[in-house]
């Protein structure tokens, strides 16, 4: 095959034999990555009274009880984790075995709620500023092909 | 260059005459389109220049949508069958009825369902002709099932190049970026060459490409829509391309030695060592994997060292433990894929994979960049790329895995001139900031996706379970669309695994399934066991036959979409350009009793007590904020529901009214967004650690069913693994059937399309079996002859022989899903060859990774006496 003919988008690409010129590039942002890390400080758990909060069970999960919604009172730093924690130990472990997983703690396909907002972090607390909260949950699933 | 066409919207337009803009849905690449419509009669379908998705261009189909809207032989009324008796070609003996007794039929045996185990309710639906998914993503949940399948062209998905693209470049594909590239290598795949996703946009760029110089490679076994304008077509044996894959990987590596170090050290799992067990060596603190720091002279977890430092090469000891990084593994493994046992596996010439291997890794310019818009960045203009023919077949995972692989080797992976995925990172709307994502770190700094088409992504992954869902996608954790939901073959595992309950009733919407899986006397026994089926349709088609309420559906010229291409890891133009935000309206008024199937669905959800649960859905599916969310059990239309979408996403002022006269938004795109991969602290892996593992565990919940798990299917690294074809080694059985996507039509769809009748009718391809001219004359065969494919288990199918020299002298080619029986598409009835028919639908059939079912059969051919 012949060489390829001259670029007509009218860039130039730099390629110096002797020098690597992408490395850097490569290399960036793991390195601003551990800066940030390194910059970064703990969050503190502040103890917290419990609150009250409220669970909306729908779709499948709404097999679980006619109960609407589920009222539980929870340690101040609960989080959905612990939601799904105090909904086993009220319902059995049974029904939510579907939206837990040992590695990602709860499944992806199962969306929380919180105040109507869309809460993801499994392990960060509902409830920061300690007030009561309604959690809604639901298990989507389902897929495009093509 | 192509230039794009001006606007066809005038502002003087006479009264009665229009043009709407809208979204095409003859395929799955949902270009944007303008209707023209003269005193309420569509009369043209145009490409919408003000969109990027299509960039004002329409292919035939396209053009062709009027055909199928003004078909007389459309479902207009809802009707139920009076034919108890449901068989392939069986008369169901329709009836006309009212919507009312159809929805208080369906809404009914919906509600006994709910109260007794939503699971036995299954959704069936295609992402062809009917791409509008979002209401079904709302109504499958908030019912409560999670028996959803929603393949593309039926089981013809690209099952495992969703989830490879998906591990590799967070997308749901990937292709050359064409403005840039210079040396594109086509495994199986025709992007850019009327097929797939994105298909105009692409088209355009690919004709740019190759008008600027861009070569294209094609390795194929047949030399149609890409290999017949490419620079050279590599012809194949069927299902072979890993082998070939792994050759070219080998020459790189250990004959060439060019490879883009400071990549593989910075953005894959490379350097991370891996112990005695194959494992991860991982530190005693963090459990994270470590990597060898060479400065250092010591081990540190991958997320402590600089990737600068660390070691690609060498043995070392850590904590008593011997250890390598993952590369010196790879390295050794892909010495026993010599371009000479290539040669012999794929029939492709040594001395080729070696010039060919030479040109890739030439063309890739390692350590080379360039600036786009003021922005510095890696240059690597070469490119592999694969899609559904190479992935068709039971080595699916690693078949696709080995072409990506050879990016990885030399940093050709979402940089300028690269292989793209499909818009992995976007920055969101400008004005709202809403619906932006970007690829991440995640479990062992490996890249999670930064938005998926499914809900569980292709990585990190759940742990497997004990099968629940139909599909055993739950077990299977990898699996996407899966043969087993539909089939008599899905039984037998639900019997293995005890499955807690069986299907019960299905809701299909636009699938033909009895012709899109394999083997459609196993469907229609699974068809015959369910209580009850309703369908939306357009045409009576073979499924048809087991339905017993048949809904009218009004067509992509008749609903709404909001979100036809997004989110745009699907089916927008990657590389540099704009961002097209489109919608999908009415054009037309409805022709008789036709609805708008997302308002029957939220009317089912009403008389069937689960609004609140649909609302709940839609929040979730759309991510509905503040105001815009949907209330309680409040029935909204779904004209309401986009309104809301829209508003949610671009501000007050731009709701479903805008978008209705506006028909696009557009925006540019940033370099950042385009080439992401610079900037994101992401690994992705060249080895894939927790591949035994899972295999493992799945075999823990399956061996004890008496479902063994073949384990070479689950290795750390890619093999080249046979089909099952390739065990039939019967001498008259000699050819190796494929099946292809023919650019004229859309799967089983389209055959009833008159206009796309005719065109295929004049192609010596769309409607015969295409078979190597010298390979013909040998068994005394001539151009026309009729000829039967029958398999070693006797499957057959019969059909007209085109002899050309495009094809692999060991290969049959067959287009798209011909053969229809069924008296309701009448245009279609008895046109071209049912490849399905050929096709066995088994456990020993798919990979048993992601269950994506082998698509090649082997074959002996007869001439049927009569054909001349």
């Amino acid at each position: 095959m012949g060489e390829i003919p001259e670029l007509e988008h009218g860039l130039e690409p730099r390629l110096d034999t002797d020098e690597d010129r992408s490395a850097v590039l490569w290399y960036s942002a793991g390195r601003r990555a551990a800066d940030d890390a390194a910059s970064s400080t703990n969050s503190q758990n502040i103890a917290a009274p419990e609150i009250a909060v409220d669970v909306l069970l729908f779709g499948l999960l709404s097999a679980v009880t006619t109960e609407s919604p589920v009222s539980l009172s929870l340690a101040g730093t609960a989080t959905p984790m612990d939601v799904v924690a105090a909904l086993e130990d009220r319902f059995g472990a049974e029904p939510f075995a579907q939206i837990k997983d040992p590695g990602v703690g709860i499944l992806p396909c199962c969306r929380l709620f919180v105040d109507g907002e869309p809460f993801e972090d499994v392990d960060a607390p509902i409830s920061p500023d300690g007030k009561s909260a309604t959690v809604e949950m639901i298990i989507l699933k389902g897929f495009e092909g093509g | 260059m192509n230039e794009i066409k001006p606007p066809r919207i005038v502002e003087t337009a006479p009264e009665g005459d229009e043009w709407i803009p809208s979204t095409c849905n003859l395929c799955y690449g949902t270009c944007s389109i303008l209707v023209h419509k003269v005193d309420g009669v569509a009369v043209k379908i145009e490409g919408n220049p003000k969109s990027t998705v299509g960039k004002g261009r329409l292919c035939g189909k396209g053009v062709s949508g009027l055909m199928t809207h003004y078909d007389p032989n459309r479902i207009r009324r809802p009707m139920r069958r009076t034919n108890p008796e449901k068989g392939i070609g069986i008369d169901p003996g329709w009836e006309e009825i009212s919507w009312d007794e159809a929805l208080n039929e369906i809404a009914g045996r919906l509600k006994k369902i709910r109260a007794d185990d939503p699971r036995k309710l299954s959704i069936q639906r295609t992402t062809t002709v009917y791409t509008m998914g979002l209401p079904w993503g709302a109504f499958a949940p908030g019912f409560g099932t999670t028996n959803v399948s929603e393949g593309g062209g039926g089981l013809h998905c690209g099952n495992s190049a969703h989830q490879i693209s998906g591990l590799l470049h967070a997308s749901w594909g990937v292709l050359p970026d064409f403005q840039y590239c210079n040396y594109a290598l086509y495994f199986g795949a025709s992007k850019g060459h009327a097929a797939g996703h994105n298909s105009n946009s692409n088209m355009a760029q690919a004709a740019d490409a190759r008008e600027r110089g861009m070569k294209m490679v094609v390795v194929d076994p047949m030399c149609n829509f890409a290999a017949a304008k490419a620079t050279e077509w590599v012809p194949i044996r069927v299902g072979t391309d890993a082998a070939l894959a792994l050759a070219m990987c080998n020459v790189l590596v250990n004959e060439l030695g060019t490879l883009d170090i400071p990549y593989l050290k910075a953005k894959t799992n490379g350097p991370y060592l891996i112990g005695p067990e194959g494992t991860y060596v991982r530190d005693g603190e963090t459990n994270e994997p470590l990597v060898w720091d060479s400065k250092a002279g010591a081990a540190k977890p991958h997320n402590v060292a600089d990737s600068e430092d660390m070691a690609l090469a060498g043995e070392f000891e850590v904590n008593g433990v011997k250890c390598q990084p993952s590369f010196v593994l790879l390295k050794e493994h892909l010495k026993k894929y010599s371009p000479e046992y290539a040669e012999e596996i794929t029939t492709v010439p040594a001395e080729n994979i070696r010039r060919i291997s030479a040109e890739f890794a030439k063309e890739a310019r390692i350590g080379s960049t360039i600036v786009i818009d003021g922005v510095t960045l890696p240059y690597r203009p070469a490119a592999a790329i694969a899609f559904r023919g190479l992935q068709g077949h039971r080595n699916a995972t690693f078949n696709f895995f080995a072409v990506l692989l050879l990016n990885q080797l030399v940093g050709a992976a979402d940089v300028v001139g690269s292989c793209l995925g499909f818009n992995p990172a976007f920055d969101g709307i400008p004005e709202t900031g809403r619906m932006g994502y970007k690829p991440k770190a995640s479990v062992d700094g490996l890249m999670a996706v930064g938005t998926w088409m499914a809900y569980d992504p292709p990585y990190p992954h759940p742990e497997p379970r004990k099968p629940e869902e139909m599909g055993l996608q739950d077990l299977f954790i990898m699996g996407m669309t899966s043969p087993f939901f539909n089939s008599e073959q899905g039984e037998e595992l639900w019997e293995k695994f005890d499955m807690p309950y069986r299907p019960e009733m299905l809701i299909n919407y636009g699938a033909n399934i009895m012709m899109s899986i394999a083997n459609k006397d196993l469907i229609a026994e699974s068809l015959k066991k369910l209580d009850f089926i309703a369908s939306f349709d357009l045409f009576l088609n073979e499924t048809s036959d087991f339905v017993d309420i048949i809904l009218p559906d009004r067509g992509y010229l008749g609903c709404y979409n909001t979100r036809p291409n997004t989110p745009y890891i699907f089916s927008h133009p990657a590389g540099m350009g704009d961002w097209s935000w489109a919608i999908q309206q009415p054009v037309v008024e409805p022709e008789g009793e036709e609805r708008i199937f997302a308002d029957v669905l939220i009317d089912l959800a009403e008389r069937a007590d689960f609004l609140a649960d649909i609302n709940t859905a839609f929040n979730a599916v759309l991510d509905l904020r503040g105001e815009h969310r949907l209330q309680g059990d409040r029935k909204y239309s779904y004209e309401e529901i986009c309104d809301a979408d829209l508003k949610n996403n671009f501000g007050p002022e731009r709701g479903l009214e805008y978008f209705k006269k506006e028909g696009v938004v557009t925006w540019p795109k940033t370099p950042e967004e385009v080439y992401w991969r610079p900037f994101t602290d992401a690994r992705v892996p060249i080895y894939l650690e927790w591949m035994p593992a899972l295999g493992e565990k799945i075999q823990a919940i399956s061996g004890p069913a008496g479902l063994d798990i073949p384990m070479e299917y689950y290795s750390a690294l890619v093999d080249y693994l046979p089909c099952q074809s390739f065990e039939c080694n019967h001498d008259d059985f000699d050819f190796y059937t494929f099946y292809y996507r023919d650019t004229l039509h859309t799967n089983s769809f389209t055959m009833e399309n008159a206009w796309l009748d005719e065109a295929a009718q004049l192609d010596p391809y769309s409607y015969n079996i295409a078979m190597n001219t010298a390979s013909g004359k040998q068994r005394g065969l001539e151009d026309g002859d009729v000829i039967q494919l029958e398999t070693e288990k006797g499957r057959q199918v019969k059909g007209r022989v085109h002899l050309t020299e495009a094809i692999h002298p060991e290969g049959l080619g067959i287009a798209a899903l011909c053969g229809h029986w069924a008296k309701g598409m009448p245009v279609a009835e008895g046109k071209g060859v049912f490849y399905n028919e050929l096709l066995e639908l088994d456990w020993e059939n798919v990979n048993p990774v992601n269950l994506t079912l082998d698509l090649c059969s082997k074959v002996k051919v007869t001439r049927v006496e009569e054909s001349r």
